[in-house]
């Protein structure tokens, strides 16, 4: 699992910790959606920072904004890596 | 609810009070247009009595009579003299922009949100309003001069990105906090003030602010503000904000605290549901 991919998997399992649910496993990564995962609003600011914690960076709010799916977020990540 | 008979009464004063209005402003003419606008709504809130029914027709936000009218009056007012703008102040004096940047403004639905960010445009602050689906705008936009027109994020389930780029960006936020939920067993409306922007705040560490709009006796729109403390969680500031409401004699209530995405599902004209709680703030320190 790359760098990012594992940043991606932590980031949605703290999440869910902090809503009381189970993890998911690195497998789930390539099929989840957001909405699968039911996050809100305030989930997916929390998800962001989590990922610049991760990945110590900034990332762009609005670029989030379209991702749908895991593997969206990831491509996403991984191709503003350099920015 | 209201009878036809209320309705029709209601509206026949208002009629009384329009005409009133049509004569006082007929009969001075010659005035200059703040003078004339001040008299005029010196009028108006002499006879209250005429006027105060509209706040009880299609009112889902329950928004003071006053500020109903003076909006239809402003609007009215334009017409007869293009050159009239509302007036607007920020009640500090020394007020300044760099203590407002990348900040959150939590304020309620009463008609003056775009009163509120013309204010703060006018000292020089960039300002992104988040705003429901549906809510007419452009309008008030126009009609409060805003000029840039603000940056507007939907609320939805990408929101918070959103703002958080536009505080980065050292924008203000302008946010109504205020909702509703119809009691379908009590019939009656429940008023809440959301924890989310208030949490938003805590999470990012941007600084908040408590606002509000009111007319004064002069028919000038007076924009109230105050800093949250940084250290309150965000249950408490959103507390402290119901209390900021009431000491500025904010009318309606009671208020209580809330969470507008689980409450609402983000839809217009939620209804209570019977396990409608609060959500718990991770952010508690």
């Amino acid at each position: 699992m790359s760098r990012i991919e594992q940043a991606v998997l932590s980031a949605v399992n703290l999440i869910r910790l902090r809503r009381q649910q189970n993890p998911i496993e690195g497998k789930d990564i390539y099929s989840l959606t957001l909405d699968d995962l039911d996050f809100d609003s305030m989930d997916r600011l929390d998800l962001v920072m989590a990922l610049e914690d991760y990945l110590d960076r900034l990332i762009s709010g609005a670029g989030m904004a379209k991702v749908r799916t895991l593997t969206d977020l990831i491509q996403f990540l991984k191709k503003t890596e350099h920015e | 609810m209201n009878s036809d008979k209320n309705v029709a009464l209601i509206e026949a004063k208002f009629r009384e009070g329009q005409k009133l209005l049509d004569s006082f402003i007929g009969q001075n003419s010659s005035l200059g247009t703040s003078d004339l606008f001040r008299k005029s709504w010196h009028v108006i809130v002499k006879n209250k009595a005429l006027f105060e029914g509209v706040a009880l027709l299609r009112n889902r936000f329950d928004i003071e009579w006053d500020n109903l009218v003076y909006f239809q009056f402003c609007r009215f007012f334009e017409k007869l003299r293009p050159d009239f703008v509302p007036p607007i102040r920020i009640d500090r004096p020394d007020i300044s922009m760099e203590e407002f940047c990348g900040s959150t403004l939590v304020t309620v639905h009463n008609l003056l949100e775009i009163a509120i960010a013309r204010a703060f445009q006018k000292i020089g602050l960039e300002i992104t309003l988040v705003s429901s689906p549906g809510i007419r705008l452009p309008g008030h936009i126009r009609f409060f001069r805003l000029a840039p027109a603000p940056l507007i994020i939907r609320r939805d389930r990408n929101c918070m990105l959103l703002m958080r780029d536009a505080v980065q960006l050292r924008r203000a936020l302008i946010v109504d906090v205020d909702y509703t939920l119809y009691d379908p067993e009590a019939k009656m409306l429940h008023r809440r003030i959301g924890i989310n922007s208030f949490e938003f705040s805590k999470r990012t560490r941007t600084p908040l602010h408590y606002v509000f709009a009111k007319i004064d006796v002069e028919g000038e729109i007076v924009v109230h503000l105050r800093k949250a403390n940084s250290e309150d969680s965000a249950g408490h500031a959103a507390q402290e904000f119901i209390r900021f409401l009431t000491t500025n004699d904010f009318r309606r209530g009671p208020l209580s605290v809330g969470d507008w995405f689980a409450d609402t599902g983000g839809k217009p004209n939620a209804v209570l549901k019977k396990s409608s709680s609060l959500r718990a703030s991770n952010a508690d320190g």
